[in-house]
């Protein structure tokens, strides 16, 4: 209520401001209509100007959407991910129509492209005409930027704890077109933090410290050359290269001898075909290799009681084939998609002669997934107000693991199962569009899921995938206010959870299943200098287990109530002020909700300046400096301090 | 007298049952019948129990009466890796998370009476793991820690963490070695106290290498408590090293019962071929130190895990057999009574239970927790009447069971 009141005063007394501020007297200039805001809570079509200068990753952008939440584990790590209450691995992230997904754990890092390097954004729950895959949770979909030639865009990002990014595009002419795209991070991240126990005076407890070995290292780059053939066939070929050192901080004690790290290098190439036979008929075709090799190192034990030391390799290859066909009110689209997947580990310090040989010894594996998915999608014009969307795919995979000292190869496994969607819109009339939308989707347990470290973490290849029927009302009304009201029911059946026992020895069992129902709204109204962007979600959950403290609670790592509201003042056409207000409540950190997570009652305050090509973003983040814990259960950043800045030429 | 009549009666029936191929005839009526205890607790608290999350993502600690076998659950509720202790207070430890021990009251359970470290702060290494605390008075005491070579000598009285600890015992010399390597731990999993001396239990199964050895095989060192010097135990060979070595890999657990301790040691985590080492149950005489093998584990007898000394005809011990099952990895114990000369089966392993800890009790109970997923909870055996056995259900399983001394 405090932060509410200061807010409001703090507006009005811009308002006041700019009444008061002397202005040069322009030529006046009427602007007929205005842009029409086509998103709604089921569907989302995000523009680079809607996202460029605005924001530093694309999951503090993503976290802007009704029922979208972010979750951080440390600055630097991978964000997840959760979309009307799903897991971060029951959503499916694609990058120019390639599905992002490691085989091996599972899950992939939002964050790993630049938002300078991104074109648009589509988020998607439920089915769409746009996107042939679907998933539990939904589906983002990333395009890469298609700048045009002979342009070029530089953004700078500064903020506190030694944050330093900057990250360019060029476009140059070479039969065709290149595009080069170059990122690079640093940042110490040394913010202060509850430790628990600090190193050398354990016990003056919770202490404030800064974090020590935090520190982020994040270089990208990116080239691609696009074929100006004729305007029929267009060939593409691009290759990404990706380096990030991330330190591990020892949240316990923050020793500061601790050197733990985790880096990961990746490397992507792309050789895409796109061939247009006429505006209705469409063919594409796209190969895909990527390899990546990460590397973890624990040597001081900050993270487990044991050293550490091991490199894991994974590769990919992706094939996909697709066919899109407009005739008259119907477009259809097939596609095939071929994927084959492997992971191999190396665990350093371990002699090869005690590789599992016993149960808790290391064990180096190799790991194997094929899949294999054809989908079929179509859209239905039935007339001026109603329009018909399907989609069915079939996925078929396979499953293999292999100790690499012993040569035992772990029980192949076979999934084969189809997902289904259905939706139609209709335009009530002008202004209201009302969508049903009804979706069954699976998530495919991960090869460690499946077949554990092959020591103490046993398999399970008898595994279900997690499996999910989604069903979701909309109404979205357009006005001068925009509405966006949605119903949402998910079942998710099999869910896949770990299980010890009093040994420390594991495995996934399918142990659970689910009910989530919720609300979301969003409201956006437009002054002449004000938007306002309102959005509130609720959801409960409950799951039903034979395992007795997994029965009858919510599910975790959700909040179950959200609201935000943004007001953006517009004080004259270069200069804006933002003011952002999230709470989040009803959370629960652990499968049985004895853990209950914080409230976060966050508050932002953003000044922008913008000019022709030219913008400057100045942002305090944690406006109120409050105290609040990420998905670790661990202190996020207080209040903090970041500038960004961006150049088009 | 009576004990043995009962017990010899049960044996009798089950040896009948034992022929029978039926898993039902083998599943003792008292596990079946056991009567389901109160959520309350009419006296003041004198047990406690260790309880977790089945994919260890919290734990509750549960507080009980062992005279009316009720249990209050969720006393405490916290991040997973905790244990519990006791002697006339209870303790709470944090292992690999937290590293500190907590100790309470149990007439005011509710409130902490103090909370430190078990860190070693000029050490590199902040990770000590403390496993048991054992009283010897209000102002001294020690804590085992696993993941150290030091036994910390504490004053629990102490107002501040500057008065906390007061000496150490040393185990260095029994750190385990490989070429040039060198354990930075012995890996002490549990300590008795008895007639003036400490009986410390060292898994010893780190050598300096990244990996895990049972070949280095498990000690058990003595202390006298008066000057915290060690006892040489076999005192006819002073080059010799002072402490016992068991004939079982990886010690687990000890149980006191008159001048002997009875040892487990569950061996390592192979079920078949000729890596695996199945442990024992062994019997040390305070005394003499004399140690005998009582059971050998085996394929067809488990790895011995759990023993809880009742009577001299009353040895009861778990046996696990866990393993994979149809692709699928199945946790399950056996329990059985060593009467002196023979086992007897109370609970066949081809039921699938998982029965993390078996404790005796101040009355003479044995109690057993099942870590059965769908009804976690414990059972106290009056193995005189069978009548009085009870079950007292969890929210999580039960790892640990403690009783006030």
């Amino acid at each position: 209520m405090r932060h509410l009141f200061l807010i409001t005063l703090f507006i009005t007394f811009c308002t006041q401001v700019v009444a008061k501020e002397s202005v040069t007297h322009l030529e006046q200039v009427s602007i007929q209509g205005k842009a029409l805001d086509l998103n709604s809570n089921s569907y989302g079509f995000f523009k680079r100007e809607d996202f460029i200068g605005q924001f530093s990753t694309l999951s503090e952008f993503l976290k802007q959407s009704t029922s979208v939440q972010v979750r951080y584990n440390g600055v630097g790590n991978s964000p997840k991910l959760s979309i009307r209450g799903s897991k971060h691995d029951q959503i499916q992230f694609m990058i120019d129509g390639q599905i992002i997904e490691n085989a091996q754990y599972g899950g992939f890092n939002i964050d790993q492209i630049p938002l300078n390097q991104i074109e648009s954004i589509e988020l998607v729950k439920g089915i769409h005409s746009n996107i042939a895959q679907q998933a539990i949770g939904g589906v983002i979909k990333i395009t890469r930027t298609t700048i045009q030639k002979n342009t070029h865009d530089i953004a700078v990002n500064i903020g506190e704890f030694n944050n330093r990014q900057i990250s360019s595009s060029h476009a140059y002419p070479f039969l065709g077109q290149v595009l080069l795209g170059l990122d690079l991070e640093k940042s110490k991240n040394d913010y202060n933090t509850n430790i628990t126990s600090p190193k050398g005076d354990s016990n003056n407890k919770d202490q404030i410290q800064p974090l020590n070995n935090n520190d982020l290292q994040k270089y990208y780059g990116h080239i691609r050359w696009i074929s100006d053939i004729d305007f029929s066939n267009k060939i593409t070929i691009s290759h990404e290269t990706n380096h990030k050192k991330k330190g591990i901080p020892d949240y316990f004690s923050n020793n500061s001898d601790n050197a733990a790290l985790y880096e990961q290098k990746s490397d992507k190439t792309r050789l895409s075909y796109d061939y247009i036979y006429s505006p209705h008929t469409q063919i594409k075709s796209n190969v895909f290799y990527e390899k990546n090799e990460d590397y973890y190192s624990d040597i001081s034990k900050a993270s487990s009681l044991d050293s550490e030391e091991t490199i894991y390799k994974y590769r990919k290859i992706q094939l996909s084939q697709s066919l899109y066909r407009e005739i008259n009110n119907l477009e259809w689209g097939v596609n095939f998609n071929y994927e084959f997947q492997d992971y191999e580990d190396n665990h350093l310090l371990v002699d090869n002669s005690t590789k599992c040989t016993s149960t808790f010894s290391k064990c180096d594996i190799n790991s194997e997934r094929i899949v294999s998915r054809y989908t079929f999608n179509t859209t239905y014009k039935l007339n001026d107000t109603i329009e018909l969307l399907g989609n069915i795919s079939n996925n078929r995979s396979t499953y293999n693991s292999t100790q690499i000292q012993t040569s035992i190869i772990s029980k192949e496994s076979d999934r084969n199962y189809t997902q289904w969607g259905l939706a139609i819109n209709t335009l009530i009339n002008k202004g209201n569009v009302f969508r049903l939308n009804i979706n069954q989707a699976y998530r495919l347990p991960t090869l460690f899921e499946l077949y554990g470290d092959l020591g103490a973490i046993k398999g399970s290849p008898a595994l279900k995938p997690e499996k999910a029927i989604n069903f979701s009302a909309d109404y979205s009304f357009i006005s001068d206010v925009k509405l966006d009201f949605s119903l949402f029911y998910r079942v998710v059946t099999d869910s896949i959870i770990a299980n010890y026992n009093s040994q420390g020895i594991g495995s996934y069992d399918n142990a659970q299943s689910s009910e989530l129902m919720g609300a979301e709204i969003e409201l956006k109204y437009e002054f002449s200098d004000l938007n306002i962007i309102a959005n509130f979600t609720t959801q409960d959950s409950n799951t039903t287990s034979t395992t007795s403290s997994l029965d009858n609670v919510n599910l975790p790592g959700v909040y179950h109530n959200s609201l935000s509201i943004e007001f953006l003042l517009m004080l004259n056409l270069n200069h804006q002020i933002t003011i952002q207000s999230f709470i989040d409540t009803g959370l629960y950190l652990d499968t049985t909700n004895t853990l209950k997570g914080s409230d976060r009652n966050l508050s932002n305050l953003k000044y922008r300046y913008l000019k022709e090509n030219y913008s400057l973003q100045i942002s305090i983040n944690n406006l109120f400096d409050q105290t609040y814990s990420d998905q670790s259960n661990h202190q996020a950043p207080n209040r903090n301090l970041t500038l960004l800045t961006t150049l088009s030429f | 007298m009576k004990k043995l009549v009962l017990i010899t009666t049960t044996s009798i029936m089950l040896s009948g049952c034992l022929t029978d191929d039926s898993n039902e005839d083998l599943f003792p009526s008292a596990l079946k019948t056991a009567t389901s205890a109160d959520s309350t607790c009419s006296v003041d608290f004198d047990m406690a129990i260790q309880t977790v999350a089945t994919d260890y993502s919290s734990s509750k600690v549960a507080l009980g009466c062992q005279s009316e076998g009720g249990v209050v659950d969720s006393y405490y509720s916290n991040t997973s890796d905790f244990t519990i202790s006791s002697g006339d207070k209870l303790y709470h430890l944090g292992r690999t998370g937290s590293h500190s021990v907590s100790q309470y009251d149990y007439e005011n359970a509710s409130i902490e009476n103090w909370n430190y470290s078990t860190n070693d702060d000029a050490l590199e290494t902040t990770k000590s793991n403390p496993y048991k605390v054992i009283e010897v008075s209000a102002s001294k005491a020690y804590i085992i820690r696993y993941n150290e070579t030091k036994v910390w000598i504490i004053d629990p009285s102490a107002q501040n963490a500057d008065d906390f600890k007061t000496g150490e015992i040393d185990l260095s010399h029994y750190a385990a070695s490989i070429d040039e390597l060198t354990a930075t731990s012995v890996e002490m999993s549990d300590a008795i106290l008895h007639d003036g001396k400490l009986f410390i239990a060292m898994q010893r199964l780190k050598n300096g290498s990244a990996d895990r050895s049972y070949e280095n095989g498990s000690k058990v060192a003595v202390y006298d408590i008066s000057n915290d010097t060690e006892i040489d135990t076999t005192p006819s060979n002073a080059s010799d090293e002072k402490a016992i070595t068991l004939v079982g890999a990886n010690v687990s657990n000890m149980s006191l019962l008159g001048d002997s301790i009875y040892i487990a040691s569950r061996g390592n985590y192979t079920s078949t071929g000729e890596f695996a080492l199945f442990g024992a149950l062994e019997i040390l005489n305070t005394t003499n130190y004399s140690l005998q093998t009582l059971v050998s584990g085996s394929e067809e007898q488990g790895h011995i895990s759990d023993v809880a000394a009742i009577a001299d005809d009353s040895i009861y011990f778990t046996a696990d057999f866990s393993g994979m099952v149809n692709d699928e990895w199945v946790s399950k114990t056996g329990l059985y009574n060593f009467t002196g000369s023979s086992i007897t089966t109370l609970i066949d392993e081809s039921y699938n239970l998982e029965l993390p800890e078996i404790e005796k009790d101040n009355l003479g109970n044995l109690w057993v927790a099942s870590a059965n997923p769908s009804n976690p909870g414990i059972y106290r055996f009056d193995i005189l009447n069978e009548e009085a056995n009870l079950f007292m259900p969890t929210q999580l399983v039960p790892r640990k069971i403690v009783f006030r001394k």
